[in-house]
């Protein structure tokens, strides 16, 4: 299928809101159930991308790509669609990192600022001020062999400093 | 109309070496005006009081100052350059946005020329700013531990920033080795000070410090000297060093003010205190039918030597929870096993290497991806979980020699909204420079094996790290290869002087604000040695 055939696709199909975008996300960020931790699909990351224009261009460019080179223009069911995308993605991991390298950034910061994901990982919710955090103390003998190596340093020769070290 | 103010002094600039001559000046009864184009921040708003934290790096509180909105920013052309320039427009400056990373130039560094036959000799020394090093030392608060085989003694220091587990692992490695490193000099309160609480480790003081725990100039210098009566005005952009007929003597600043009404700032003696990029751009702008290469520009070195310190960066991973994105971001340790001169590495001069804590999760899946690192699909949670608290990082600085190749200039510039000139940067990594690079990464990663790390990924120069900005209204004795003399004062005229970077001869390899503060003090106190007793 041509470039400019693609662009004739049904934008319910390749739009922000369509079946390959979800096929794009689930393949990507999946979640992990073994752990809990929900995949991007789950907490609605595209209502918050949708909130950025520049994510709808580059979500277009990405979707046209995986339609034109993954699916060879065919449009197929969701559960072929997860197939395609898995066995790509397996097969050719370049051309896929490649592909879909241009949303990766944005994906990656919302997916990573979700509440839900952060709480499943143990990542801190709330802001670090004002709680901060506690970090222990280091018994500093650590330092001896450092310091008993002695100077490291060099005096200008105008000081009447010995550089010997 | 035009609003006119006098003063004994105008400093322009008010961040790091701006606030240390203000205050030198103001302490001792003279009437100082200083000017900054950026505004006081409030530390309410900062990142780290938000859960969003690091996304907001991205905005505002950018350190690129192509990325910050707002009319009062002026943009830096550095398409022409492996590194981007980094700022921060405010009261406190730069120092508002810095890690906090605090140490000294050695000795040696004033005198490569004569030491190691390369760069060229400082006309000042060491042991000239020894006494205003410890001054602001005093006044910025800067934790550490006595002892370092790697300075001269180095006296009344707070206690260390603790290392945490990343540290304590790096330092098992480079003891290992049997190499150099200690805790690092961290301008970072470590314990509660009148103008500044106790840190309790935030951790990305790169974007701010809501604690108040870092040491920005905005806390340390700037409450006393506008107790001691100086003027601070802000929103306020420096346009252009008017002089007198001759050339000889500089009569007034032309800025323009929050309203964008322009104001006159007449002074018996004007202090430029803009950074490396935007002391020389101000001189430049000021051309005029008796200064016509820019005011100061005689020896025509006004804005070349740029020197920008290239930085590499090693991460090692470790199967061990380092928990290493806790603690202050810059400060840990550093190393200077590799720092003094040695010509049997097959380049000149040397590196630092500065341990940086890991980064918050967005970055770390970000970076991960982009490395190869973390995978995407099924097994991308755990590849995350494997990096994210478990890495550790050590950036490589690199001594960057003068080249007057390397510069910020005007020429065939653009103008920003404001209709004002947009400096450009043209610069590009020496072979000395590459050698050192790659030299410094390769160590590195020794430290990281040495430490346990399961795997290690370097990379160098790293793009946005042009924060260092050196060496564009070069010091010296020579009117005719210098543009200020030893004092900060420029040769041309008599009453207009540089306390900033920029009079950097050599840049050391080590993070230059220490330095650029002890010399800003060394230039206030010789002005009032010289031109008030």
């Amino acid at each position: 299928m041509l470039h400019n055939e693609i662009q004739m696709i049904p934008k319910e199909v390749v739009g922000i809101k369509g079946p390959v975008v979800d096929g794009l996300l689930k393949a990507l960020l999946p979640g992990d159930t073994t752990i809990g931790v929900p995949g991007a699909i789950e907490i609605n990351i595209l209502n918050e991308l949708n909130k950025d224009s520049n994510w709808n261009h580059q979500v277009q460019m990405v979707v046209t790509k995986v339609v034109e080179v993954v699916l060879n223009g065919e449009l197929i069911n969701e559960q072929r669609l997860d197939q395609a995308l898995e066995e790509y993605s397996r097969s050719k991991p370049r051309k896929w990192f490649a592909m879909v390298n241009p949303i990766m950034g944005i994906l990656l910061t919302s997916y990573y600022s979700d509440e839900r994901v952060r709480q499943a990982l143990g990542i801190n919710t709330v802001a670090p001020f004002p709680n901060g955090s506690k970090i222990h103390d280091t018994d500093m003998e650590i330092l001896s062999p450092v310091y008993e190596r002695g100077r490291i340093y060099r005096f200008p020769l105008s000081s009447g400093e010995s550089n010997d070290r | 109309m035009i609003q006119h103010f006098e003063s004994d002094v105008l400093v322009v600039g008010a961040g790091p070496a701006g606030a240390c001559v203000t205050w030198s000046l103001a302490k001792a009864g003279l009437n100082v005006i200083c000017i900054e184009q950026g505004e006081w921040v409030d530390a309410n708003q900062l990142p780290s009081t938000k859960s969003n934290w690091e996304l907001e790096r991205f905005g505002k509180f950018s350190p690129n100052p192509n990325v910050r909105a707002g009319k009062a920013f002026g943009v830096i052309d550095d398409r022409n350059s492996p590194i981007s320039i980094a700022n921060f427009n405010a009261v406190g400056g730069s120092s508002i946005l810095f890690s906090g990373h605090f140490p000294r130039f050695h000795p040696s560094d004033f005198c490569s020329k004569s030491l190691d036959d390369v760069g060229d000799d400082w006309p000042i020394n060491y042991q000239d700013l020894e006494p205003f090093f410890s001054t602001n030392d005093k006044i910025m608060g800067v934790a550490g531990l006595e002892g370092d085989p790697a300075y001269p003694k180095i006296d009344g220091l707070l206690p260390p920033v603790p290392l945490g587990r990343m540290g304590e692992v790096l330092a098992n490695g480079f003891n290992n080795l049997g190499w150099h490193w200690w805790p690092s000099y961290s301008a970072i309160s470590t314990i509660q000070r009148s103008q500044q609480n106790k840190c309790i480790n935030l951790g990305p003081c790169n974007t701010g410090c809501s604690q108040g725990a870092k040491s920005s100039v905005d806390l340390t210098y700037w409450p006393e000297a506008i107790r001691n009566g100086a003027k601070l005005m802000t929103s306020t952009k420096a346009l252009r060093i008017e002089t007198d007929v001759t050339g000889s003597e500089a009569t007034a600043v032309i800025a323009r003010g929050q309203d964008g009404n322009l104001i006159c700032f007449r002074a018996k003696r004007i202090v430029l205190a803009c950074n490396g990029v935007g002391t020389p751009t101000l001189m430049l702008t000021s051309a005029s039918k008796s200064h016509p290469k820019g005011v100061g520009n005689s020896s025509g070195l006004v804005g070349k030597n740029l020197m920008l310190h290239p930085t590499g960066y090693v991460e090692g991973i470790f199967d061990e929870d380092l928990n290493s994105s806790i603690g202050p971001q810059g400060c840990c340790l550093y190393s200077h096993e590799f720092y003094e001169n040695d010509d049997k590495r097959g380049f000149k001069k040397g590196v630092t290497l500065q341990a940086l804590r890991g980064p918050g999760p967005i970055e770390s899946a970000i970076s991960g991806v982009a490395m190869g690192l973390v995978s995407t699909g099924k097994e991308h949670t755990k590849s995350f979980l494997s990096r994210y608290q478990h890495t550790a990082h050590l950036a490589i600085i690199v001594e960057d020699f003068a080249d007057q190749e390397n510069m910020v200039t005007l020429k065939d510039c653009k103008l920003d909204i404001s209709g004002d000139p947009i400096p450009k940067i043209e610069y590009r990594l020496s072979e000395n420079s590459k050698a050192a690079l790659a030299f410094g990464i390769n160590r590195s990663k020794e430290v990281m094996l040495a430490a346990g790390a399961n795997l290690v990924s370097g990379i160098g120069p790293v793009r946005n790290t042009g924060w260092h900005l050196m060496g564009t209204t070069k010091m010296g004795n020579d009117s005719k290869s210098s543009v200020v003399d030893r004092f900060g004062k420029c040769h041309d005229v008599s009453n207009l002087y540089v306390a900033d970077s920029s009079v950097f001869v050599t840049s050391g390899a080590v993070n230059p604000t220490s330095t650029l503060q002890a010399v800003a003090l060394w230039v206030a106190d010789n002005m009032l040695k010289n031109e008030y007793h």
